[in-house]
């Protein structure tokens, strides 16, 4: 299922979030299970099962991880595939750097340091979304692919950035 | 009246079909019911003209059951009968409960509920024998809506239910439960934060990204909304369904006690009357730099304390410091930085404490905008949400709401560990599936625990349901594919179904979570509550057939009429044969016949409602309804 045609949009990395949320609104406006209160059990079953597909189209393309993924699905390749997961030396490394900078910055309770870290990582993976772009347009799936897993990579450090912040106010 | 708005979009109901719909805010401390009139939602006062009832139930000798402020009068002599903030106690089991509340009344656990193994849910025990939270909140709603019925002149429609937005599954489970025994007609459960935000912009008229910050007597929510054209969309939401001014009541009762230096507990009446004064002395506050807490014994024996502001302040910080972590996980879940919040809307009377506005001034960098009455705000934004499910609101004046779960939906796998299936503050409705697969050679069942919650272990996540599935084909390990879909409906609402896959055995349970009421129970509850002979239950079933039979039959007619044309002439025939033929079953007097036609009438029409659907997502993303958006 192309989730992008879902909402009429080009199946692109590079997409214009503002029109995909105006589309998103649009269309649950015709399809909500709210307009459907009084109606049959027919349609509300179906208002039921549009929402959904529409509701996870739009979170598989709003975060740009999720969306290199599923582009790459549209290509025929599992980018989350669990028995291909080697990774270029020296971006594991790097995660290696970041991963201590965290666990150091969590040691000491240093809130700045926390809050940098998240944006540097959030630039760091915008500069590789500009990167996978050029390559899925190209039609360079195998380097795509290590691209949208590099993302995936920085995302799940920025999750993890984002608990050390947490525990920190809590 | 969904079809009118899909094909006809700027034709309004007409007057006569107008339908009676209320908004009704359950809170732990007061409860309010609103409705439009006059194009204006308005909370209904009783004969008193009083518009908040206080959440509080009486059970009297003789049957008698008295709500409200009449019910606080036994308060202090009959305690163990008088229950209030039943709320906290809504789809909870007596394990749930902290010592506080433990103390205050006498529980049982409810006996098992039939198909599944959850730990029972807690009864009260009072005079009229063990009651049910979700009883006790439904002599709260009967109240409610006899005085919304008295004011509007008939009977309703139907309501929409106001919920913390962090009750979790079996608290707005038990929340529509008690509606249901208050013989109410539940449109949509509706979360806090979400209706208040409804009131509030659809008042301002405006648009932008608003924090939500509720403070209610027993909950706290934080939600963050945006709001473009009639739609609000909730980005985050976070909270405590176990804090409330209650609590900040609490710290001050203690600071009392620990001041009269008292040596043992006080009686639950001694501890409700303490409570109470400690409440007067905190709303003093707000105004006062100091106040009293002046407690009266009886027996012409009485205590006072003083307690400044500042003292207060001191006392209750460190539950002040637990609603800002709320609101800063709640930014942070959004991805939003404090400076892109447009407003922060107060709602629920505790926010009238100055240290909640000085602490939301200090972290937005302006005060929080307090223009409605943050007691009411919650019902009238209900009411609007209300009228609007029911088909009245006129075509522009229509909004939509995108909520989300609040918690993370999952299940439990090996080592205790949990799996999140559904992610917190997912859009609902929402679904998803996941597959499973056995780990003993020739397993053949397969036990399925559905727990809420956000940490990794299953101990520390609430446990919602436990359910087996059988009848898996008898194979190795690891070979069966055993499908499990997690649903939740608009209402925030969670099913559970499992099923293998791999072959062509299918094996399918169906679960609704349900908590301390089995369908069953409610309809018990429901004859007793009517006390009604069998055939009046006929009666009632007979009529409920026949509504629900109309109202299908005009809907379908209506449709065949305006999307003739995405039928063949034989499909068109067939389902108007259809409609004919319950049409004429509705005037004989037999229900069950009339709700198996209609259940077969609904399957054979499912195909044309898809057509619709899909003519309406055209025209959406055309652009011809977006008028219908500004």
């Amino acid at each position: 299922m192309n989730h992008f045609a879902t909402f009429e949009l080009p199946s692109t990395f590079a997409l214009d979030v503002t029109a995909l949320s105006a589309r998103y609104r649009e269309l649950q406006a015709a399809v909500h299970p709210d307009r459907f209160v009084n109606a049959t059990d027919a349609d509300k079953r179906i208002a039921m099962s549009r929402t959904v597909d529409i509701n996870e189209a739009y979170t598989a393309l709003k975060d740009p991880v999720r969306r290199a993924m599923h582009l790459l699905l549209l290509v025929g390749v599992n980018g989350l595939d669990e028995k291909n997961t080697s990774m270029p030396a020296d971006f594991l490394m790097q995660q290696i750097d970041w991963r201590e900078a965290l666990a150091d910055a969590r040691l000491k309770e240093d809130e700045d340091r926390l809050a940098e870290m998240a944006t540097e990582i959030a630039s760091t993976v915008a500069s590789l979304g500009h990167t996978f772009d050029a390559a899925y347009r190209g039609a360079h799936y195998a380097s795509a692919t290590t691209l949208a897993r590099k993302m995936r990579f920085m995302q799940k450090l920025s999750e993890e950035v984002d608990s050390a912040l947490a525990e920190l106010d809590a | 009246m969904a079809f009118l708005q899909i094909s006809e979009p700027n034709e309004s109901p007409e007057p006569h079909t107008r339908r009676l719909a209320v908004g009704i805010d359950l809170g732990t401390t007061n409860s309010l019911v609103a409705s439009i009139r006059n194009a204006v939602p308005e909370c209904l006062p009783d004969a008193a003209g009083v518009t908040m009832l206080p959440s509080v139930v009486h059970y009297g000798e003789r049957g008698v059951v008295t709500v409200g402020a009449e019910a606080i009068t036994h308060r202090s002599e009959d305690a163990l009968n008088t229950i209030t903030s039943v709320k906290r106690f809504m789809g909870r089991s007596v394990a749930d409960l902290r010592d506080e509340a433990s103390a205050r009344y006498s529980f049982t656990t409810a006996s098992g509920d039939g198909a599944f193994t959850n730990k029972g849910t807690l009864k009260i025990n009072t005079r009229h024998g063990a009651m049910s939270p979700m009883e006790v909140s439904a002599d709260i709603l009967r109240s409610l809506k006899e005085r919304a019925e008295q004011s509007l002149g008939g009977p309703l429609y139907g309501v929409v239910i106001t919920v913390p937005a962090y009750f979790d599954d079996a608290q707005r489970q038990a929340t529509k439960d008690a509606a249901k025994l208050a013989g109410l007609n539940v449109l949509r459960l509706l979360n806090e934060p979400t209706a208040a935000a409804v009131a509030y912009g659809l008042e301002q008229k405006t648009e932008g990204t608003y924090l939500i910050y509720d403070l209610g007597g027993g909950t706290f929510d934080v939600s963050i909304l945006r709001l473009t054209r009639g739609v609000f969309e909730v980005l985050a939401t976070a909270g405590d369904t176990h804090l409330g001014g209650d609590d900040f009541d609490a710290l001050l009762a203690k600071y009392a006690f620990d001041t009269w230096a008292l040596t043992r507990a006080l009686s639950p009446a001694g501890q409700a009357n303490l409570n109470a004064a400690s409440r007067v002395a905190k709303e003093a506050l707000t105004t006062a730099d100091v106040a009293q807490i002046k407690v009266d014994w009886g027996c012409g024996f009485a205590s006072t304390a003083d307690v400044t502001r500042e003292k207060f302040i001191e006392l209750t910080q460190p539950l002040l410091d637990r609603t800002m972590s709320a609101v800063k996980r709640t930014l942070r879940d959004a991805k939003l930085k404090a400076d892109a919040i447009d407003g922060v809307v107060l709602v629920g009377g505790a926010t009238r404490m100055l240290q909640v506005r000085a602490a939301l001034t200090a972290h937005f960098g302006k005060p929080p905008l307090d223009t409605m009455n943050p007691d009411e705000v919650v019902a009238l934004g209900a009411a609007i949400q209300a009228d609007q499910l029911a088909g009245n609101a006129k075509a522009g004046d229509d909004h939509l709401l995108l909520d989300v779960i609040p918690l993370s939906l999952g299940l439990e796998t090996m080592g205790g560990l949990v799996e999140k299936i559904i992610p917190r503050n997912s859009t609902i409705p929402v679904a998803k599936a996941q597959e499973f697969t056995t780990f003993k050679d020739g397993q053949t069942a397969m036990v399925l625990h559905v727990v809420q919650g956000e940490r990794e272990l299953v101990s520390d996540c609430r446990s919602l349901a436990r359910f087996e599935l059988r009848g898996i084909p008898s194979m190795v390990a690891g070979a069966a594919r055993i499908r499990v879909t997690f649903q939740v409906d608009a209402d925030g609402l969670l099913a559970v179904s499992a099923e293998e896959t791999s072959t062509h055995v299918r094996a399918e349970v169906a679960v609704k979570p349900s908590y301390g009421l089995a369908d069953g129970e409610i309809a018990t509850m429901l004859q007793s509550a009517f006390a009604s002979a069998n055939t009046d239950m006929q009666a009632r079933a007979l009529a409920e057939a026949r509504v629900d039979a109309q109202a299908l039959v005009e809907a379908l007619t209506k449709a065949l009429n305006v999307d003739r044309m995405l039928l063949s002439d034989a499909e068109h025939v067939a389902l108007a044969l259809q409609v004919a033929h319950l049409k004429q079953l509705a005037t004989a007097g037999d229900h069950r016949a009339i709700v198996r036609a209609s259940e077969a009438l609904n399957i054979a029409s499912t195909e044309f409602a898809g057509r619709r659907m899909d003519r309406a997502v055209r025209e959406a993303l055309t652009g011809k309804n977006i008028e219908k958006m500004v």
